[in-house]
């Protein structure tokens, strides 16, 4: 078993990134890894609630699976949390509840990478 | 000696991306370690589609990735979702979808994320491009 860090760094629909990382994420866990999840730079507009528009899957519904997926530990960098001006924001939904998000600095974020075997980017 | 599993997410024309992870793998075997796989995830799936041609003035990743496979028998996979929906089909997908051209052939081979994730258990070293 492996112990991977994914990071989400971009918005949820710049991009096909977002979706990627979260397929990449729930098939690791599937397959027996251990998963944590970061959001960090852009990537922390992924966990705005969106309203849900037909044709497109909307991502934090879909991020919201993860704790059905083991996937229990999930970290916000603050310094882009505080850049992008959404910590009360973030703070008040009830995604970073679901998910139980733990707000870190960019020492923890170091210490957070080196505790695990590999790390993905999307 | 080390065991490595690579992760392409970018695609072709992503800068030099191409050709650091072609260095890269290069480098991991001259130094007698091991390529389980190179896995082509996400946008990296476009690195796979065969009906690209060489415009001969900057590297042609394609022709390096099948010399690779080639001379050093590395096992190439390609995400079959992310291939198809991006229009990177092989013989059987084109002949069941009523499609003209295939663009998916050896070395290249289909394999979904549980493959990945199944040979990363055997690996020390996971590295993406």
């Amino acid at each position: 078993m492996a112990h991977l860090l994914i990071r989400f760094t971009q918005s949820p629909y710049s991009n096909t990134k977002s979706q990627d990382g979260l397929d990449f994420a729930l098939a690791a866990t599937n397959y027996g890894h251990n998963v944590k999840v970061l959001f960090e730079n852009q990537g922390v507009l992924q966990l705005v609630k969106a309203a849900s528009m037909e044709g497109l899957k909307n991502h934090t519904k879909r991020l919201a699976s993860m704790p059905f997926f083991d996937i229990e530990e999930c970290f916000v960098c603050k310094t882009s949390s505080d850049l992008y001006n959404v910590e009360s924001t973030l703070a008040n939904t009830d995604l970073s509840e679901e998910l139980d998000c733990q707000w870190i600095t960019s020492e923890e974020k170091l210490s957070l990478i080196q505790s695990v075997d590999h790390v993905v980017t999307f | 000696m080390a065991e490595y599993s690579i992760l392409i997410t970018s695609s072709p024309f992503q800068g030099d991306t191409a050709l650091r992870a072609l260095a890269f793998v290069q480098g991991v075997i001259d130094n007698g370690d091991v390529i389980n796989n190179i896995f082509f995830y996400s946008d990296g799936v476009h690195h796979t589609n065969n009906l690209m041609l060489n415009t001969g003035d900057e590297l042609f990743a394609l022709d390096s990735w099948k010399a690779l496979a080639n001379t050093h028998n590395v096992k190439l996979l390609v995400c079959i979702t992310a291939a198809v929906k991006r229009g990177i089909v092989s013989e059987l997908e084109a002949k069941e979808n009523g499609l003209a051209h295939a663009n998916l052939t050896a070395p290249f081979e289909q394999a979904g994320l549980g493959a990945f994730f199944t040979a990363l258990h055997k690996c020390n070293r996971l590295v993406q491009f």
